[in-house]
């Protein structure tokens, strides 16, 4: 009997010895002391934005790409009149990216990377359309901790025509004509909606077809736009020249710098 | 996450040092630190160098957490006595690019390095070549953000003094001789000393030059001009 009693008090005794320590675990993971304020400044936001703009355009046997070269902290405060937004990957692929610019870093490096060693196991360049989907996976893999970029993947594709693949943070892709991305997105996006896609333009008008030199001076208008009215736009438009066929053509323009 | 967080990252920072302002000029760097680490709004230690010599061709400056900037150090020193086994000098572009990877790796996992680093620094084949010597000023955030540029105030001072700094370096159109460089840093330093509570007037200028290689500054002095001091009402 006193055998039994032992065995009862025990097993009391573990399971207050548990109960206890599951009550000291909670206090300590939220003490009353930590409030919501506490726990808001405690938070860390592995995230800053650099803004900029970047756009591209696509063609019959054209691609072009552009972005604006100013880098800003909190939107009004410039880091770099000179800042590196797009990556020529190869003679067809270019990669324009804007958001937080520490992942556009890494991202470009984990892409040139796979390029590199796409070319030391099949002996060729990659072409835009693998490109685009690697971009994507890439993206999609980060799924729970994104890249926080907007990218543009544009190039020349196995056929010769310009393309332009747009993404969202987290790999959601799609091949557009035209697309852009970054803080003047909301303002670059209409007016090539309306003098590329002609979105505004009543059946049986004519509409002009997009030549080359059409789109380029399209994307300086809508850069030179976008910096008249969004602040971390500005200081030099970037703009690369894909075209079938031609070596790839890069030119620095000047923009406002206020 | 625990009541513990704290301790196991820094995400409050406590030490830590303030603005550094670089400047590019014909042949090298000059950078500029204060002689102060802080303590929240406390000069807590005074005469402490923010500057590091990498070798005879890198410097690094920081601005932020005096404890992760000392680690960082020995984290610096094993990677140049990893290339001297290989029997290389690490260069700044090399540096930049480590630097920049561990911070944004730090920065994944939710522990970053609290700094704003500068490395600057002159390549070893361009220190040979006189004509087209190009020095090297590199940035990096603590969120692995970096970029380069040939002219930086980081920490308050970019509020305060980047455009300071950057409409001197037109004036000159990007060829400032070293004295001239180094006005202009003093100069910056005092505009900050009258904004910035936490800078001193305690400081030094490092510099990296495809002659002499890194040498670090002695520590000086500027008082600067408070009479305006008595105009301000807030002001007792």
């Amino acid at each position: 009997m006193a055998c039994f009693n032992g065995i009862t008090a025990s097993a009391d005794a573990t399971n207050q010895m548990h109960s206890f320590k599951q009550a000291m675990r909670e206090v300590s993971a939220k003490p009353d002391w930590l409030s919501a304020r506490h726990i808001e400044r405690q938070r860390w936001n592995p995230y800053s934005m650099e803004g900029g703009s970047t756009c591209a355009i696509s063609g019959d046997n054209f691609a072009i790409v552009a972005s604006d070269t100013r880098m800003t902290a909190n939107d009004i405060n410039i880091l770099t009149r000179d800042a590196e937004k797009i990556q020529v990957l190869n003679d067809s692929i270019i990669l324009t990216t804007s958001g937080f610019y520490g992942d556009v870093l890494q991202l470009t490096k984990v892409l040139q990377s796979r390029l590199h060693k796409y070319r030391f196991d099949y002996r060729a360049d990659m072409s835009v359309d693998l490109c685009a989907e690697l971009l994507s996976r890439n993206l999609y893999y980060r799924r729970f901790f994104p890249y926080y970029t907007g990218a543009i993947l544009a190039g020349i594709d196995e056929h010769g025509k310009g393309a332009v693949f747009s993404y969202d943070p987290i790999g959601c892709i799609e091949r557009l004509g035209y697309s852009a991305s970054g803080a003047a997105e909301p303002m670059i996006i209409p007016f090539l909606d309306c003098q590329i896609g002609h979105v505004t333009l009543d059946e049986g008008y004519e509409k002009p077809a997009l030549t080359m030199e059409r789109a380029i001076s399209l994307m300086k208008d809508s850069f030179r736009g976008a910096a008249e009215r969004e602040i971390s736009t500005g200081d030099k438009i970037h703009l690369v020249i894909a075209e079938a066929g031609k070596p790839i053509v890069q030119k620095f323009l000047p923009l406002r710098e206020d | 996450m625990d009541s513990h967080e704290e301790v196991k990252a820094t995400l409050n920072p406590t030490c830590t040092g303030t603005s550094v302002i670089a400047l590019q000029y014909k042949t090298g760097v000059v950078v500029l630190t204060d002689r102060v680490v802080s303590y929240g709004k406390m000069a807590r230690y005074k005469n402490v160098s923010r500057q590091y010599k990498v070798n005879e061709n890198v410097l690094v400056a920081f601005g932020g957490d005096h404890a992760d900037f000392h680690w960082l150090q020995n984290v610096i020193e094993r990677q140049v006595l990893l290339w001297k086994r290989f029997d290389q000098d690490i260069g700044p572009k090399a540096l930049h690019g480590y630097l920049t990877s561990l911070l944004y790796g730090r920065r994944c996992q939710m522990n970053p390095v609290w700094n704003t680093l500068i490395v600057a620094g002159i390549e070893e084949e361009e220190k040979k070549n006189k004509e087209t010597s190009t020095p090297f000023i590199g940035i990096i955030t603590q969120k692995g953000c970096a970029y380069q540029v040939k002219h930086v105030a980081t920490g308050l001072g970019a509020f305060l003094l980047n455009q300071a700094v950057e409409d001197e370096w037109r004036k000159s159109g990007g060829e400032l001789t070293r004295e001239q460089a180094e006005q202009v840093l003093r100069k910056s330093l005092e505009l900050s000393l009258y904004h910035d509570c936490v800078a001193d007037n305690e400081f030094e200028i490092g510099r990296v030059d495809s002659q002499d290689g890194v040498v670090l500054g002695k520590e000086e002095k500027v008082i600067g001009d408070w009479s305006i001091a008595e105009t301000n009402c807030q002001y007792e």
